[in-house]
């Protein structure tokens, strides 16, 4: 059953993507397992957002993908972060944190 | 969008529809594999597919967002829109011919029109050599609050510019007029350009005498334009001239009629006919 808690936040699904693709390479299912895994099933990735996201991604040359054998034998499409990718990776890695630091700016503000 | 993303989203374009079953495929080993996950968490298996699908949502859906990634959102919404209006004319078939053509007339009117000015008033005469630097010098004149501007001035006013002038480097004179042209009864009113000397400097040609065979000749030889002076000779000019071969051509075939004539009596006159001559007649 979804829990809207659940659902990721609005403009960090491309984050989420791109900082677990810097570990490893991973095939969509992979990806979206180890997004729910790593936040102790606090995020799940909609799939129908996924997919999509990737082939944006792609076409803005932040990541590629190549297919490839699975652990499993099936043959999944996996993608891997590029040197593109890293630059875009560390600017919304800051753009995220000026943004939580502003909300918490405000959350403090408005306690006191 | 940079160089390397318009690349990439060309090459997923002409790709879309092989990317379009990659990305079918690839939901599918999703829900594969999703529906194993949940088989052992403990659902069925029906229900761990069942569930698994509902999770993973319609391929379809997937497609459609993922196609903004494949190609030029704006090039497909144009050509979408281009064959909705297409299918839309093919349907009043009427109506579509006559906004062709009413476009096709209105065009081409336009575009006529705007040939014509270009050429008349946009362009720079052909040669010249700085047509950016030539002006055309007007006089104007005003008097009781009434204010006039010839197009034409003396030849005079002419001499006094260019010899007073000094905001110019070079003056020259057009002017043109319809007079008679030739000698005798060959005289015909012709249309004659008339230009000072310092009027060839302007130009990157130099002044020949018209005819088409010295043109090719020089043009030939020196490799430069050249501009043709003389008498414009006009339809009516070179059918008056026929007109004037052939009635030479007739008074000199008369002339030789009466000349032949003339001759033949004259020799009529010494040839004595025996039968003939009065002083020979015998008295009956």
């Amino acid at each position: 059953v979804d829990d809207p808690r659940s659902q990721i936040l609005a403009g960090t699904l491309d984050l989420l993507v791109l900082k677990t693709l810097s570990a490893e390479p991973f095939h969509g299912y992979g990806l979206a397992q180890h997004i729910k895994r790593l936040s102790r099933d606090a995020l799940r990735v909609e799939e129908g957002s996924l997919y999509p996201a990737l082939q944006r991604m792609q076409a803005k040359g932040w990541i590629a993908s190549e297919l490839k054998k699975s652990p499993t034998g099936r043959t999944a499409r996996y993608y891997r972060l590029t040197a593109a990718g890293r630059r875009q990776l560390g600017e919304e890695e800051s753009e995220f944190q000026r943004a939580v630091a502003a909300t918490m700016r405000v959350l403090k503000g408005a306690k006191s | 969008v940079t160089p390397g993303e318009f690349w990439r989203r060309t090459i997923a374009w002409v790709r879309r529809r092989e990317l379009e079953r990659e990305l079918t495929s690839e939901l599918n080993a999703h829900a594969e594999l999703l529906a194993r996950d949940l088989e052992r968490e403990g659902f069925s298996e029906d229900d761990a597919r069942v569930e698994a699908r509902r999770q993973v949502g319609s391929p379809l859906r997937a497609r459609e967002a993922s196609r903004d990634a494949w190609g030029f959102p704006a090039l497909d919404a144009m050509l979408h829109d281009l064959r909705y209006a297409v299918r839309g004319l093919r349907r009043s078939a009427g109506f579509t011919a006559t906004v062709v053509v009413t476009l096709a007339l209105g065009i081409g009117a336009n575009t006529t029109m705007f040939s014509i000015i270009d050429r008349l008033m946009f362009r720079p005469y052909p040669y010249m050599r700085a047509p950016n630097e030539v002006r055309r010098v007007y006089l104007r004149t005003t008097a009781r609050g009434r204010t006039l501007t010839y197009a034409t001035m003396p030849y005079t006013r002419y001499l006094d510019i260019a010899r007073a002038s000094r905001s110019f480097s070079q003056v020259a004179s057009v002017s043109e007029w319809r007079l008679a042209v030739g000698t005798g009864q060959n005289t015909r009113v012709g249309h004659v350009d008339g230009v000072s000397a310092s009027f060839f400097d302007l130009f990157d040609a130099p002044p020949r005498r018209r005819g088409p065979a010295a043109e090719r000749v020089t043009r030939r030889r020196a490799r430069l334009p050249v501009l043709a002076i003389g008498v414009r000779r006009t339809k009516r000019h070179r059918s008056a001239a026929a007109d004037r071969a052939r009635e030479v051509h007739r008074h000199r075939r008369r002339s030789r009629r009466i000349r032949r004539n003339r001759e033949q009596r004259r020799r009529a006159r010494f040839v004595r006919p025996d039968h003939d001559d009065p002083r020979e007649r015998q008295p009956v």
